[in-house]
């Protein structure tokens, strides 16, 4: 069991809502990647998601380890009209909703999935926050936009692992 | 010395047919040719990227004096094939006789 595998996997189960037939602006969440950095080509999906892992900060006090885990959702997607920040802005906040709203609903006695919500994994208390946004204006000759949102997972856990 | 030979000659090489329409001015027709396009990874700054062409337009300033952001010009991408739009996005390098402008293809909106 690994608590930092749940919560990633948790968080691209949220971005994975971002598609066109949920209402939103993209089908980025149908290409979500994960520990690696391709490039990609023509016949690849116009829109995606990636998911960039920094380095931990770690504090040991007695048997635990609390430890912060730096998190960037960048996206990029087809912006190549005149309103090119609109879409960007649009898609920065699809991150958000997907990230933190979508699927919310902690009351799981009433149908709603207790997994989806802000301590992720359900087992983390608010154990994510979002820390900062960045945009990558389309430059001249670029069909593409993209932008990024950082969060962090804040996670304890006992020496050891579990 | 400038020993630039003059834009003609390329143009008599390697230009294609086009109608140039410069906003809020009557098209033109005239002759264009492409430069080799350069592969380039976009968004700029960004972890997950695409590789895109960034396609530059030379055209004869002697035919189209001003090439503002925004012109639209019909002309095939290669010799043979079919014509669709592009849209001036960036100025590339403006030279003595012709401009280098980087287009997108043209969306409607």
């Amino acid at each position: 069991m690994s608590r930092r595998k749940d919560a990633l996997s948790d968080l691209v189960s949220r971005l994975a809502f971002i598609t066109i037939a949920n209402d939103y602006h993209s089908d980025a969440g149908e290409t979500i990647i994960l520990g690696e950095n391709p490039v990609f080509g023509d016949a690849d999906p116009v829109s995606a998601l990636g998911l960039v892992i920094g380095n931990t900060v770690e504090e040991t006090q007695g048997g635990q380890v609390l430890f912060m885990l730096p998190v960037t959702v960048w996206a990029f997607q087809k912006g190549v009209t005149t309103d090119a920040l609109l879409g960007l802005e649009d898609l920065i906040a699809d991150i958000k909703y997907a990230v933190e709203i979508e699927g919310r609903d902690q009351n799981a006695l009433l149908g709603g999935d207790a997994s989806v919500d802000r301590s992720l994994t359900g087992t983390l208390p608010k154990g994510l926050t979002r820390v900062g946004t960045t945009v990558s204006p389309r430059v001249g000759g670029s069909e593409y936009i993209g932008g990024s949102v950082l969060y962090e997972l804040r996670f304890r856990e006992a020496w050891g692992g579990e | 010395m400038d020993l630039r030979p003059n834009i003609e000659a390329a143009l008599d090489a390697f230009a294609l047919e086009a109608i140039v329409t410069v906003p809020d001015m009557p098209e033109v027709e005239t002759r264009v040719f492409w430069l080799p396009s350069q592969t380039v990874e976009v968004p700029a700054g960004t972890e997950v990227t695409r590789a895109e062409e960034r396609r530059v337009l030379v055209l004869s300033k002697v035919d189209v004096p001003q090439v503002p952001r925004g012109t639209i010009i019909q002309i095939a991408e290669y010799e043979g094939g079919q014509e669709s739009l592009w849209r001036v996005d960036s100025m590339e390098k403006p030279d003595f006789d012709h401009h280098r402008v980087v287009v997108v293809p043209h969306v409607e909106t």
